[in-house]
């Protein structure tokens, strides 16, 4: 299986290089990280230097970097100095909040894009498929926290159906967490409709021109058990490597809807740690995001693999 | 379908599955001859198209003479006899709780988001579009360093790095500019390097290194003229993210300065009112964002479909 050996090679490479440059984070930005967290005016030479010995300052990066992934690698990505809070705790409070939203937002976007994608490329150059695709197009370019502001305006302040902000965790109510978290997911969610209904579309409009397709249509088997049995398995690989690209990138980079929602997740840790300059647990959460990302794509590709066999094996053109 | 049709793109060792996403954006071959392309080409441009060029026409006139038009100063002038005030004939876009004329200021920050947009994006296409030109054409070790560090950059969160740098940094128009057109690199190097890799092998480029054209004469004379056109239309959707994010800094609080009119800080500033009978003052500048998104979009992605053609019919 060298495909696969090759693969996680290049993931530890990956992922040495991510960690590498989380770790580096609090030399390259801007300022002086001792000053700050030892407080700008009052701190004596020796805090600072106190400070600076803490994250490794003083080493060469190479030094600071083995000495930062030893302890990560035993779970303990440090302390804030500003809340005193174990980065790792602040990790696994926020981690579970953002993926709950991913996972809300990727359903909803799954509900309606994928009977959109097939029936689109089943009614392909129709009215109805160029009138989906206007409207969907339309969702795309709403930045998701405009999408935001607008269903606040509307379900939360004219119709009062829905809370602006107002998250519950899983365990205290499951209704009360669907509910704080639907108009975020929406906002997250309705944009990439588009994305994944003409990725479906064009993937899907390939399938049916296959001769097994007409084949099934000939033996007379009702369309629509052609088009959901037959064709939109083989179709939706493009579909899955996007859901994948999307599912890591979501989880640390809802940024701004959490911030909009005020949903306590990794997004608004991100935005609390660079307000305070709490360069620790900035380090540690955007590790957290960047390894998250890249194991999500690592699975994507290995799925696909699993899949789709023509990955694995250094294959001919298959146009 | 991305996969099939581009055995260039996959069957390198780098190839991840962002790059097949990256290839979907930029209509990656005969990928996009989809059923109804062949009408694309006879019909003539749709009507989204127009009503988007003057939308972003009106926009961009509106920015560029905003100084000689008669608006109120957007940020000197207030109005203490209407804070918060709906549209009104005085005030066609009603006031902020400060008495700021908002129509002033998301003229204004249209002007500042385009500035921000078009900046950032020359910049990051000028440097990514020739790391991914070179790497696509030349392959081998350089292409397999430049492929492994861009999917390694792209696993940070852009935004927050962009938030970090230039919140640490303080904020200023230029700090924004080049922050977001850095954090653009890595993107645009990766599109820009899926259509070099359409060209790179092709004949014409064999025929003129046979010819005894050096590397640099066949990438800017041969490939770079192929590349230039479907990157343009990439191009004006990267303006338009770099513009969702000029807004989104700015709503994190760390975008332009305070005195510099954004939509995104016009947005912070009426997220709070929109419960209290005031949300006028979010919802005209999130729409003027809405507008100058789906515009630019609009036009890129007819752009794009337009191209396509083109090049099957060739």
């Amino acid at each position: 299986m060298s495909y696969f050996a090759r693969k996680i090679g290049f993931l530890l490479i990956v992922l040495v290089a991510v960690t590498f440059l989380a770790a580096a984070l609090i030399r390259l930005l801007p300022g002086d990280p001792a000053t700050v967290i030892a407080g700008a005016s009052g701190a004596t030479e020796e805090e600072l230097d106190q400070v600076r010995a803490d994250l490794g300052l003083d080493d060469p990066l190479p030094v600071q970097y083995v000495g930062w992934l030893g302890d990560a690698v035993q779970l303990d990505l440090g302390r804030s100095y500003i809340s005193k809070l174990e980065v790792r705790d602040t990790i696994s409070d926020r981690a579970p909040v953002s993926f709950q939203l991913m996972l809300y937002a990727q359903i909803i976007t799954l509900l309606i894009a994928v009977p959109l994608g097939v029936f689109t490329a089943y009614k392909a150059g129709t009215r109805f498929d160029r009138t989906a695709n206007g409207i969907t197009f339309a969702f795309l370019s709403l930045p998701n926290f405009v999408l935001g502001f607008l269903l606040i305006y509307l379900f939360a302040v004219k119709w009062n159906l829905l809370p602006a902000s107002d998250y519950q965790p899983l365990s205290d109510s499951i209704g009360g967490n669907l509910k704080g978290l639907l108009l975020p997911a929406l906002s997250l969610g309705l944009g990439q409709v588009a994305v994944y209904s003409r990725l479906l579309r064009v993937d899907m409009i390939a399938t049916l021109q296959e001769d097994y397709v007409t084949m099934a249509k000939a033996k007379g088997l009702p369309i629509r058990r052609v088009l959901w049995r037959h064709a939109l398995r083989p179709s939706s690989l493009g579909l899955l490597t996007v859901v994948g690209v999307n599912v890591g990138s979501l989880i640390g980079g809802a940024v701004v809807v959490e911030q909009v929602f005020q949903i306590p997740g990794v997004g608004l840790g991100l935005i609390g740690a660079i307000q305070a300059r709490d360069y620790i647990v900035l380090q540690g959460l955007v590790a957290f995001v960047a390894i998250v990302y890249v194991l999500v794509n690592f699975s994507v590709d290995v799925l696909y693999a699993v899949l789709d066999p023509r990955v694995r094996h250094a294959r001919a053109s298959a146009a | 379908m991305p996969v099939p049709q581009q055995p260039d793109l996959t069957a390198l060792p780098s190839s991840s599955s962002a790059q097949r996403a990256a290839a979907v954006l930029v209509g990656s071959g005969t990928s996009g001859a989809t059923v109804d392309d062949g009408q694309v080409l006879r019909r003539r441009l749709p009507l989204s198209f127009w009503i988007s060029a003057v939308f972003l026409a009106i926009i961009v006139l509106a920015a560029v003479t905003a100084d000689w038009l008669p608006f109120v100063d957007p940020v000197e002038d207030y109005d203490p006899q209407a804070l918060a005030a709906g549209p009104s004939g005085e005030h066609l876009f009603g006031t902020t709780s400060n008495g700021n004329d908002v129509l002033s200021i998301v003229v204004q920050g249209a002007r500042t988001s385009l500035i921000v947009g078009l900046f950032a994006v020359a910049l990051g296409f000028f440097f990514g579009g020739l790391l991914g030109l070179v790497a696509g054409y030349f392959r081998g070790w350089f292409d397999t360093v430049i492929s492994a560090v861009i999917d390694i950059l792209l696993a940070f969160p852009a935004l927050v790095l962009a938030l970090a740098i230039v919140s640490f940094k303080g904020p200023s128009l230029t700090v924004v500019t080049i922050t977001l057109g850095i954090l653009a690199i890595p993107a645009v190097a990766r599109v820009a390097r899926a259509a070099t890799l359409q060209y790179a092998s092709r004949e014409f480029v064999l025929a003129a290194r046979t010819l005894g054209a050096s590397h640099k004469r066949v990438i800017f004379r041969e490939v770079l003229p192929n590349v230039v056109i479907p990157m343009a239309a990439v191009s004006l959707v990267a303006v338009a993210v770099v513009m969702v994010a000029e807004s989104g800094l700015a709503f994190l609080g760390a975008g332009v300065p305070a005195d510099t009119p954004s939509w995104g800080s016009l947005m912070k500033l009426g997220q709070g009112q929109l419960d209290k009978g005031a949300a006028h003052i979010c919802l005209f500048p999130a729409a003027a964002l809405f507008i100058t998104v789906y515009s630019l979009n609009t036009i890129g992605d007819t752009l794009r479909q337009r191209f396509d053609v083109g090049r099957g019919v060739l």
